[in-house]
């Protein structure tokens, strides 16, 4: 189909929009995760928002009013991923793995409690980078715009405790609020970046674009300015990939994050060897 | 002028074993202080019980004066911890960035970095004579060129105390003693109080003006003569291991 | 997405082992208790076409919980106890429950009757589903399941047959009750009958003979029993995700046509027909494609005949039609 023709569709044009920003925010975040070792984050907040929505409509919160109680709840469950790491000695992935699994299986007895899963609860919960309305892409917007406004903010303090938490202390550095910062914004845009297009793009956003940066950059700006440029151009050219062969465009994308960051690994390897 | 660092009956334990028992010691302005031992004699749970970063169970501990509870001019300590730079290799920084996250610590929020402070990092890494690799990854750079970079993190601030652990422990010879004889000139030229923790009791006597042996307690305290004079050390060491190590001074 | 349900899924059988009484409520009821004849039932269509046969001497349980997406369905060990235990399973077609064949397989059939509820009819290309008539909307769609669209029951005559494929099945399981079944299949029939005539006299008189439903492409049966084009966003499986050329093929048919309003699916959130709906201006309405039905409606004793005659209004609106 003609490109022309079908950027003058507006769901392409808040696809692109949309996508581009969600996949900055992702990138931006998933850096700090991927180094930090919550790269599995993602997924196992989506997990999480998965019980909160069981208990949202255990409670009667249906479809969009559903947020109210899951935003929180998958809020307060990333500090504990935070908690579980510092206190009790496990490591990142091991914590995202115990949270997540709690949030599976709470899911689980509060459904069947329930009545049994919906194809709603589901349908509600993950979006589709194709069907994102005006609201969504003031909402992509906003968060995008808020996300990178703390990051900016906060952010010598970030790399700082990136870089190593114990010396970023003894700089003074509140460290337990910068991660708590970042883990909480990490759920912010897992929940909400998800009801636009999917846990599927949410996860392969936060990991490969950042993954793939990391194999090419020297300093850490640049590694964040690369990982969103990678990001923004998975989604644009995964968007108009899947418009020249006729594919789904969610999947289009996190196909081409992975061929952008095999890339990088493989260029990596060619700089190596200079 | 209050003691640079002051501790007083320091106990620490992690578990049910105590790592350190009734440690007692002051460090003044100036002292350039060797702490050694065997391994897990305790030195780097002393150092990390200094800074706060390890959990203490008894005693006082104090920073120029002042409680370390209450401690927060951080700008005045400069930490290098234990194998640092394995850690960092992977790191997506340049040289320039982790040294300007030395410069935090004398930052208020808003945290930003001015012209000045560009500047001296520009002047540190001049004077550990790594100014030419400020725009390289830092896991590029070899073990004693990453340890240089690092200790210019460290110093960036221009703190009045240095506490190293361990740094030359991945080094080879040759580079450990350049990395020593900067060491020297670091507490010579700027009057920087230093801690050295090292497993290298033989090397140390040549640099540090006071020795700290620690074995779960402290053993000895005071200057490299006093150790070698010292009777008790004779009978704790054997006349044999004592002078070998006095012999290089 | 889709692998994420399969693990939530797999979880959830995990789970229902552990948490047997919490999922078992249905079959503490009790097979055993009673000598009535059990039914064991897939989809909802069957559940209610098998329900008004039995009358109140056999059992009918329906396998898919309420609410729960139907295409993804896959039988948890508690479903394969429930079906070991009756004497008659009935499933659409092995289209739409492609486990069911393997899963009875085992089972002596002296112990168990197994009806297809599709015998005898004749099922559409899973392709045609896509778009009827319209040959050149059809290349590209390579991600087609070669295979037959399972939505049979959405073509009121194919109900009728189904209800008679049904009923050879409870006869056979039950020959004492043979009468009252019959008797209880011709009332149903002749409603699903009456509801055909009223669905060609309305849909006969549409000023609009495209629907475009912004969902699985579930109608393609009914569309052709009544003549109507039929535009669907996915193909005739219900995870399939659309492509950006399908959304633009939609909204130029909507607005080629003049379409005031497209359809949405049950269940589901209505994100795609929304968004057709901002592109185009065209008012959405929602159609039930029956698979199956919420936990509240099945709660409050909603038919198949109550889900397609809400259809009918729906598209009488939609389409335009004289009413
Ligand atoms: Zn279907």
């Amino acid at each position: 189909m003609d490109i022309a023709e079908i950027l003058s569709y507006g769901f392409m044009q808040r696809a692109l929009l949309a996508g581009s920003l969600i996949a900055v925010l992702c990138a931006v975040l998933g850096c700090f995760l991927v180094l930090r070792r919550l790269s599995l984050i993602g997924d196992g907040l989506a997990h999480v928002t998965f019980g909160s929505v069981a208990l949202a409509l255990l409670l009667k919160f249906y479809a969009a009013s559903a947020l109210f109680v899951s935003l929180p709840v998958v809020m307060l469950c990333s500090l504990g991923i935070l908690k579980l790491t510092e206190r009790a000695r496990v490591t990142g992935d091991a914590a995202i793995g115990i949270v997540s699994s709690l949030g599976i299986a709470i899911g689980v007895i509060l459904a069947s409690l329930g009545g049994g899963f919906t194809a709603d609860l589901f349908s509600y919960l993950f979006g589709n980078i194709l069907a994102i309305s005006r609201a969504e892409v003031l909402l992509a917007v906003v968060l995008c715009a808020t996300v990178l406004l703390l990051v900016t903010f906060f952010y010598h303090e970030l790399v700082a405790i990136t870089f190593n938490e114990e010396l970023a202390r003894i700089s003074g550095i509140r460290t337990g609020r910068i991660s708590s910062l970042l883990v909480l914004l990490t759920a912010l845009t897992v929940v909400l970046a998800m009801k636009l297009v999917g846990i599927m793009l949410i996860s392969a956003l936060l990991i490969l674009p950042s993954s793939a940066a990391l194999q090419l950059a020297r300093g850490f700006r640049t590694t964040l300015l690369l990982a969103a440029l990678l990001g923004v151009i998975a989604v644009i050219g995964g968007t108009f990939a899947s418009v020249m062969l006729n594919i789904p465009t969610g999947a289009t994308i996190v196909l081409l994050n992975f061929m952008i960051f095999g890339l990088a690994c493989f260029g990596k390897r060619l700089l190596a060897q200079e | 002028m209050p003691p640079v660092i002051d501790v007083k009956g320091l106990y620490c334990r992690y578990g049910a074993t105590h790592v350190l028992s009734d440690i007692t010691f002051r460090v003044e302005d100036g002292d350039y202080v060797g702490i050694v031992g065997p391994n897990g004699s305790g030195k780097s749970t002393l150092v990390r019980a200094l800074l706060g970063l390890s959990s203490r169970d008894e005693g006082e501990i104090g920073l120029f004066g002042v409680p370390l509870s209450e401690f927060e001019d951080w700008q005045q300590i400069g930490y290098l911890p234990q194998h640092f730079n394995l850690f960092t290799s992977n790191f997506p920084a340049t040289v320039t960035e982790v040294v300007r996250l030395g410069l935090l610590s004398g930052k208020r929020f808003p945290r930003r970095i001015s012209r000045a402070d560009t500047a001296r990092i520009d002047d540190i890494l001049e004077y550990m004579g790594v100014q030419d690799l400020r725009r390289r990854r830092i896991g590029q750079l070899s073990g004693g060129q990453q340890q240089r970079v690092l200790l210019a993190r460290a110093m960036v601030n221009q703190p009045r105390l240095l506490i190293l652990d361990e740094p030359t422990a991945a080094l080879d010879p040759e580079t450990r003693d350049r990395f020593y004889s900067l060491l020297a000139e670091v507490n010579r030229e700027r009057n920087t109080t230093i801690l050295l923790v090292t497993h290298d009791s033989a090397t140390i006597g040549s640099c540090a003006s006071k020795l700290l042996y620690l074995d779960k307690r402290l053993v000895f305290y005071g200057t490299f003569r006093e150790f070698c004079v010292s009777s008790a050390m004779t009978n704790h060491f054997g006349e044999l291991a004592q002078h070998q190590i006095c012999r290089l001074h | 997405m889709t692998a994420f349900r399969w693990r939530v899924m797999l979880l959830l059988a995990a789970a229902c082992l552990v948490f047997f009484t919490g999922c078992s409520r249905e079959t503490t009821s009790g097979p055993a208790a009673t000598n009535r004849l059990q039914v064991v039932t897939t989809l909802f269509p069957l559940y209610d076409f098998a329900r008004a046969i039995a009358g109140n001497r056999a059992e009918v349980r329906l396998l898919l919980p309420p609410g729960s997406e139907p295409h993804t369905f896959e039988p948890k060990p508690e479903d394969i106890l429930a079906i070991n235990r009756a004497a008659l399973f009935v499933y659409t077609n092995r289209f739409m429950e492609p486990w069911a064949e393997d899963l009875v397989k085992g089972v002596p059939r002296d112990r168990l009757t197994v009806v297809d509820a599709s015998t005898g009819l004749v099922l559409l290309d899973a392709a045609a589903g896509h778009d009827h008539g319209h040959g050149a909307m059809e290349e590209g769609h390579h991600d087609e399941p070669s295979g037959k669209d399972p939505h049979i029951w959405l073509d009121l005559t194919n109900a009728q047959a189904m209800v008679d494929t049904i009923l050879a099945g409870f006869v056979a399981r039950d020959p004492a009750n043979r009468d009252y079944y019959a008797a209880n299949a011709a009332a149903y029939k002749g409603k699903l009958a009456d509801l055909d005539r009223r669905y060609k006299a309305t849909l006969g008189t549409c000023k609009n003979r495209t629907l475009l439903h912004a969902g699985h492409a579930a109608f393609a049966y009914l569309a052709r029993r009544y003549g109507i084009t039929y535009v669907s966003a996915t193909g005739v499986a219900a995870d399939a995700q659309t492509t950006p050329s399908r959304m633009a093929e939609l909204v130029k048919r909507v607005r080629a046509l003049k379409l005031q309003y497209n359809f949405s699916e049950e269940l589901v959130s209505p994100r795609v027909a929304e968004t057709i709906a901002t592109e185009t201006g065209a008012r959405i309405l929602r159609l039930h494609a029956a698979h199956n039905i919420s936990k509240d409606d099945l709660a409050a004793g909603v038919t198949f005949l109550d889900l397609m005659e809400k259809n009918l209004a729906a598209l009488a609106t939609g389409l335009q039609c004289r009413q």
